[in-house]
């Protein structure tokens, strides 16, 4: 029988059996589906969780549709199984495979997973094993397939570097299309693997792991990385100097099964120019570039048109921070309210939500209001540089009641640096104020109360970031904290929601790792640790025995905290931000002291110097 | 306001989506089209859209109807090539035209069941399909509902709400035409009477194949 019918049979037995099998099977409205014999290049892009989390990955949709673009190339999904299907896959011998052709992906020329989050490293692992491939890059010797990674948390892949084979830095669009052109031709002149990679290691943006040599201390640190067979000493990330020219999609593939995000995405702007000094996400992807209103618009409708879907959301790391946020409402609010479609826009931030805004904004939505205000008092607001003002937090809210909100959602962290019992009190104290004042409020809906929901996060200190020589908490640190966080709020219209510290602990050692921990990976993996990025799934206390055994402590990575001259694991990969800057702001931050943001006034952080026509181009946005 | 009523085949790839993402999608599908569809009126608008006849996750179906409404007249090839390419893989609209009967005229549907073993077992069930179908009663334990919210298991005798239309046996697979009782009144899931099956022949199958091929009012008709 053929193989892909075989393939058919095996699942018609399964499928029946899992939860929701409709991720498992492909064929959504949008999905491209190409005759092998027609591409010369065939892409496995592989996302690390399950597929309701990876279908409302907008990256992903922007790759996929990039590729497919292509008439040679031909870019298929994959998606981790949950548990009851991995355990049928492996039962039956079914291979990792793509969804469009429903082909085993250990075939594909090349599989590229995105990086989101630190805890998805394991079932990277799992599906190049489930694919039915080695996971150790040393162990697959031939061109085919190739395993690339890119995303987020590639900006220090070194827990990594043993599996994946080269890494791409930065924005994806243009450098992955040369990387697959580069790969095409190797395919064709029939190159040897090291022949490629050493290849490719010449391509601005791409890493390759293998090709640098790291030494270490005899205190564990980092004691120099070197590059081997003309690599270049720096890899420098990737950006799109103009986002208006660049590929977006015009169609996404619409999940079959209810995905988190489940709407039209339209990305307004990419970068943040707030410089917020904990957000990993505001330095690696400076600098801020917006989108004409224009192009958002027309990419709004296209979506609409291709997906039917009925919402669109205005989607960036801050997009009331686009500048020209109100014409675009215009000219969106003038067919969606026709089309009966929804707007809405996540991440507003307090500081910029004038009056007219709030009334248009009332026009596209009214359920919760969410804020990020990430620390109780204004003096560790003032050391993160989040630049808010209580009192610009409470006029908003005021706002917002006198619109008729009842509940609002607020977002801080503990264990930010040099927070003190009291700044831990100021998160209630802050909470109980916006209580008041919606009592304070003449007009509130009358019979209704007021709700606020204190979410409060563990701080990871990232690379790229001012924080990066920060400690973290320990867990006890932690659990004290968010015990004295419960304990100072006085009232039911409170709700205090706080994260796994277990798990955030687990994140500062991954995302400040070395490349010794790729040992640790392998064994934690071999010992059952997948899908961790769920909480039934997630053992500290396999990793901790893993760590033990592997010699490794834990807190070398998450609770030391690193001079300012220590060598970093990812300190041969080059973010734009210069290490001059981020010593800079962390001295400020140590001083209580603020950074304006880009929009008023560059600090040099060095991003601009990524633009192509190099270095001086100020104002960067 | 013109009601129109959408017959499909959902076959292959399709027969895996759950009733409530296949509703989602179906509309999805509709707004993509850009067919002018009727929404509801009041606070909250949206698409008319009801599906006559839920089928059981993993089952195909070749009777399939929906029924939307539209704001203008439009023929029905149109319909059929405006809304064809916007529909997931493994649907196919077969025919559009005007609902003559209400979902509650429904009563019987065919289904095609296909039983496929690894080894041996087919023989075993069909001598058991045969016993079955001379028993007087086949008492199985069926859920109910008692009261708001409230489901208990009750034994009910299913024997009359089944009829073997056909039976064909292969090497190694087992394909029976069965027609059951179903409709809002009365409805027998094939999974009920599969599972009695089974235990008569005390084997179970390998591989099982079900598709609803005709539904059908009191007189036997095709539903339209
Ligand atoms: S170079 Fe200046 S304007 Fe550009 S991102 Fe850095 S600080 Fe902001």
């Amino acid at each position: 029988m053929e193989e892909k019918q075989l393939l058919m049979e095996k699942l018609d037995r399964i499928l029946p059996k899992v939860q929701k099998p409709a991720r498992y099977i492909g064929g959504e409205i949008g999905s491209i589906v190409k005759s092998p014999q027609d591409v010369a290049v065939r892409f496995a892009f592989c996302f690390p969780d399950l597929y309701e989390i990876g279908m409302s990955h907008l990256g992903m949709k922007i790759l996929y549709s990039l590729i497919n673009s292509r008439p040679d190339f031909w870019c298929e999904r994959v998606f981790a199984p949950d548990m009851d299907m991995r355990d049928c896959m492996k039962e039956q011998g079914i291979p990792l495979y793509g969804l469009e052709s429903l082909e085993p992906i250990k075939d594909f020329d090349m599989i590229g997973f995105t990086l989101q989050y630190e805890l998805s490293f394991t079932t990277i692992l799992d599906m190049l094993d489930l694919a039915g491939l080695p996971v150790r890059s040393s162990q697959r010797k031939e061109l085919y397939p190739i395993v690339i990674a890119g995303g987020p948390c590639a900006c220090n892949p070194e827990p990594l570097a043993d599996f994946i084979d080269l890494f791409v830095l930065g924005e994806g669009e243009e450098v992955n299309l040369e990387l697959m052109d580069l790969y095409k031709q190797a395919k064709a002149e029939g190159w040897s693997k090291e022949a490629f990679l050493k290849a490719a290691s010449q391509i601005q943006g791409i890493y390759v792991p293998s090709l640098y040599q790291v030494a270490y201390n005899p205190d564990g640190t980092v004691a120099s990385i070197t590059s081997e067979e003309g690599a270049p000493a720096k890899v420098t990330k990737r950006i799109v100097a103009d986002l208006d020219c660049i590929f977006y999609p015009e169609s996404f593939v619409v999940p079959a099964v209810e995905a988190v995000h489940d709407r039209a995405m339209v990305e307004v702007l990419r970068g943040c120019a707030r410089g917020c000094r904990f957000c990993q996400a505001g330095f690696i992807y400076r600098p801020f570039r917006e989108k004409e209103p224009g192009t958002l618009n027309s990419y709004g409708k296209a979506l609409c048109d291709s997906t039917g879907y009925d919402e669109i959301s205005l989607t960036s790391l801050s997009t009331s921070d686009y500048t020209r946020l109100e014409p675009l409402l215009d000219t969106l609010l003038d067919w969606t309210e026709k089309e009966k479609v929804n707007l809405s826009l996540p991440s507003l931030r307090v500081d910029n939500f004038s009056d007219s805004l709030a009334e248009k904004i009332t026009r596209v939505r009214k359920s919760g209001l969410t804020f990020a205000p990430e620390a109780g008092t204004q003096r560790i607001r003032d050391v993160i540089n989040k630049n808010i003002t209580e009192e610009e937090i409470l006029r908003t809210c005021t706002m917002a009641f006198e619109g008729g909100y009842t509940s609002v959602k607020l977002y801080f962290m503990l264990g930010l640096p040099t927070e003190t019992m009291e700044d831990v009190e100021g998160i209630a104290q802050l909470a109980q104020k916006i209580v008041n004042l919606y009592y304070e409020n003449p007009n509130k809906p009358k019979g209704k109360g007021v709700n606020v929901t204190v979410s409060a996060a563990g701080f990871v200190p990232k690379p790229f970031t001012p924080f990066e020589f920060e400690p973290q908490d320990t867990i006890e640190q932690f659990a004290a904290k968010q015990r004295h966080l419960v304990e100072s709020v006085r009232t039911k219209k409170i709700s205090v929601k706080y994260h796994n510290n277990k798990v955030s602990f687990l994140e500062a050692v991954l995302a400040r790792g070395d490349r010794r921990l790729c040992a640790a990976m392998e064994q934690a993996w071999r010992k059952g640790c997948v899908l961790e990025g769920w909480d039934e799934h997630f053992s500290l206390e396999t990793w901790l025995e893993t760590l033990a055994e592997c010699g490794l402590d834990p807190a070398f990575y998450a609770n030391r905290r690193r001079s300012f001259e220590e060598v970093t694991p990812w300190s041969h990969l080059d973010y734009g931000v210069t290490k001059d800057f981020l010593i800079r702001e962390n001295k400020k931050a140590h001083g209580d002291r603020t950074t304006p943001n880009c929009l008023l006034q560059c600090s040099a952080c060095g991003a601009s110097g990524l633009y192509p026509d190099g270095e001086g181009r100020w104002p960067c946005p | 306001m013109i009601p129109v009523r959408i017959f499909y085949r959902k076959a292959g790839r399709a027969k895996y989506l759950a009733h409530l993402d296949l509703m989602r999608s179906v509309s999805r599908a509709i707004k993509r089209s850009g067919l002018p569809v009727w929404y509801t009126q009041g606070f909250n608008p949206h698409m008319y859209l009801t599906f006559s006849l839920p089928l059981s996750l993993g089952y195909e179906g070749m009777w399939e109807t929906v029924d939307i409404r539209l704001n203008e007249e439009i023929c029905s090839e149109e319909i059929i090539s405006r809304l064809s390419p916007c529909l997931p893989a493994g649907f196919e609209i077969f025919r559009v035209s005007t609902p003559v009967q209400e979902p509650s005229a429904i009563e019987w549907a065919d289904y095609h069941v296909e039983l496929l073993f690894d080894e041996e077992g087919a023989d075993r069930m069909s001598h058991a399909l045969a016993r079955l179908m001379e028993q007087p009663e086949i008492l199985v334990m069926k859920k109910a509902k008692k009261g708001p919210g409230r489901k208990i298991l009750k034994e009910v005798d299913i024997r009359p709400m089944v009829q073997l239309l056909e039976q064909k046996e292969g090497e190694n697979c087992l394909d029976m035409t069965l027609r059951l009782r179903t409709g809002l009144s009365q409805n027998l899931n094939p999974s009920l009477f599969l599972d009695a099956l089974y235990k008569e022949a005390e084997v179970e199958p390998d591989l099982v194949r079900i598709a609803r091929v005709a539904v059908l009012d009191d007189h036997l008709h095709p539903f339209e």
